[in-house]
């Protein structure tokens, strides 16, 4: 209980931090109020996903084996090697696979602003990593199909299957942000045409890719998958 | 100036009375509870007891008589900011007792924290209902008890919110010296250059697009305050941060962790200290949570960025602290609290925010004066 309450209060702040940060870039005319509003609406529901995730994960572990101790340590609740591997190179790192690195050098370079936290530096990067790709999804999509086609598409993209991924710490959320990046440079070139799907097909969609999602989520929590 | 004393004066002292009476009268129950009868002895007697000899206030009144040394077992009082005792010592040539000086000068800037923070409310939101509920609610607020006694709390509060409110009204010069000020109060007076720095740019860079003044470099004044402290470590020990290293050292055994882990330490020490889990570790916690979403509050409601930015720093601060037991205490100065609260619109809110305000008010003052380890 005690770590969770930890953990909740440490994202509640970097959560406080991100939205006066959009509201500067805001009041200094750097981002108009429209596109920071949506902003912050995209990534606190990629924020959202994120955390149901790993509540998600949390719960079926100490459900099945009684043994989750710490919301922090994800190599203990998330079997796999890999898993293992990143939480021992977040405090120690050293050169792995170029993804896999450039992640653990910059989870230790936050651990250390985080006074030695360096698990939880992990688990903030891999959320802002994929916050911020959720974001340039976004902005992308906006300029070409709308504001409503672009929330549904980036929502059911957080909804995929492989989406938890995304929130673990390791390479998956720097491989988002790349290829984020390149679909906000490259996405320039999709013809604008205000795009929304039917709610029933959302809808449908949605549940569909939620249920894939949950299964994934017991795949990797009982060691099947990663 | 003349013609709005002359205007608001009985509005003013309503405040006052209002602000100081509700403590009066909490102090007055709690003596009848402490020694059974009522008695201007024993309410003296309980005031001397509690709000002139226990935790800092012996601290303060002996950097008051003794000014800071370099040796011996007081030379740890360096860790107490020099504003206040140095205000003590002040008064103290013309009152000859320095608690009471004290005591006179937390009493007044109490009142000025008060009427401070009416005129910011109305002066944001024009309205003096919402006026009157946050001026309710900080001296309601849970753990105000220690604004009348020899603690630098009410002083801080009035150089706090003075401060933000001449930074609101664009007045940098003003503000850079109530920030200067609060610098040389508490260390958290250092993140006013917070909200200066943010009230500036968005001035330059913002819809006014106001070309740069030499008198913007005011707001260097908040930071030079903290560095006035830092040259009186240096003049003492030769070391500018010799402060750091007696809070790390006994009585506090002060450490800086990441809010997430000194939360998950409060919520353990409150398993392990059963008696002190509702006197400072969940009450602590549950401060921590509730400024958070108050704050988040503040976004939704439109307060302005600065407020907020200068709550959430000071929020953050709080909690970076390892060994916290004083939090209650230290977040009574998160100002934009009472701001962001008062623009509640909801009248059934508003009388729950005063009720819960108010009788854990009462709970925590009594226990206070009980001489539990409220500090």
């Amino acid at each position: 209980m005690g770590g969770l309450l930890g953990w909740l209060a440490g994202c509640g702040m970097l959560m406080l931090i991100g939205i006066l940060l959009l509201l500067f870039l805001r009041d200094i005319h750097v981002l108009p109020g429209a596109l920071a509003k949506a902003i912050a609406v995209t990534g606190l529901q990629a924020m959202a996903v994120g955390m149901l995730y790993l509540f998600a994960c949390m719960l079926l572990r100490q459900a099945m084996y009684q043994d989750v101790e710490s919301a922090e340590d994800f190599a203990r609740f998330i079997p796999g090697g890999y898993w293992q591997e990143m939480a021992s190179l977040l405090k120690s790192p050293a050169w792995r696979s170029p993804l896999t690195s450039l992640f653990a050098y910059s989870g230790h370079f936050l651990g250390n602003i985080l006074f030695g936290q360096y698990l939880s530096a992990g688990w903030a990067l891999a959320f802002l990593l994929t916050i911020l790709s959720a974001v340039l999804v976004f902005i992308r999509l906006r300029a070409c199909i709308g504001g409503e086609g672009a929330a549904q598409c980036v929502f059911l993209l957080l909804c995929l299957p492989s989406s938890v991924f995304c929130f673990l710490p390791g390479w998956p959320p720097m491989a988002a942000l790349l290829i984020a990046c390149l679909f906000f440079f490259l996405g320039r070139l999709i013809p604008r045409r205000a795009v929304v799907l039917p709610r029933p097909v959302y809808i449908a969609a949605l549940a569909a890719s939620g249920v894939l999602s949950a299964f994934s989520v017991a795949a990797l929590t009982l060691g099947r998958i990663g | 100036m003349k013609n709005r004393l002359k205007k608001r004066w009985p509005v003013w002292l309503g405040i006052i009375l209002a602000a100081w009476g509700i403590h009066d009268l909490v102090l007055v129950l709690s003596s009848v509870f402490v020694q059974g009868s009522l008695s201007l002895p024993g309410i003296v007697d309980l005031i001397g007891q509690r709000l002139t000899e226990p935790g800092d206030a012996v601290r303060y009144l002996d950097i008051a008589k003794n000014g800071y040394t370099a040796v011996g077992e007081n030379a740890i009082n360096l860790v107490f900011y020099p504003l206040y005792p140095y205000l003590i010592r002040f008064l103290s040539l013309i009152v000859p007792n320095r608690a009471l000086s004290g005591l006179i000068i937390s009493r007044v800037s109490f009142a000025g924290a008060a009427v401070l923070l009416y005129e910011w409310i109305l002066y944001e939101r024009k309205c003096t209902a919402d006026a009157w509920l946050g001026v309710m609610l900080l001296s309601l607020y849970p753990f105000s008890v220690f604004v009348l006694g020899v603690y630098s709390e009410s002083l801080f509060l009035v150089l706090t919110i003075g401060c933000l409110f001449l930074l609101r009204k664009k007045r940098f010069v003003c503000a850079g010296i109530a920030g200067f000020l609060a610098a040389l109060c508490r260390v958290q007076g250092m993140l006013l250059i917070l909200p200066a720095a943010y009230e500036m740019l968005s001035l330059r860079l913002g819809d006014e697009k106001r070309r740069f003044s030499p008198k913007d470099l005011s707001v260097l004044l908040i930071p030079a305050g903290f560095g006035v402290y830092l040259l009186i470590n240096y003049a003492l020990h030769g070391n500018p941060f010799q402060f750091l290293q007696y809070e790390a050292g006994e009585p506090w055994y002060q450490t800086t962790h990441w809010i997430s882990r000194n939360i998950a330490l409060q919520y353990s020490l409150s398993r392990q200290h059963q008696g002190l889990s509702w006197i400072i570790y969940l009450p602590q916690i549950a401060l921590y949570f509730l400024a958070l979403c108050t704050m988040l509050l503040g976004v939704k409601e439109k307060t302005p960025v600065s407020v907020i930015l200068y709550g959430g720093a000071y929020l953050g601060f709080t909690f970076l602290s390892g060994w916290m037991i004083s939090g209650g205490r230290y977040m009574l100065s998160c100002v934009p609290i009472y701001l962001i609260l008062s623009s509640v619109k909801s009248a059934s809110a508003r009388r729950l925010l005063v009720l819960a305000f108010a009788l854990t008010n009462v709970v925590y003052s009594l226990l206070f004066y009980m001489s539990y380890a409220i500090m």
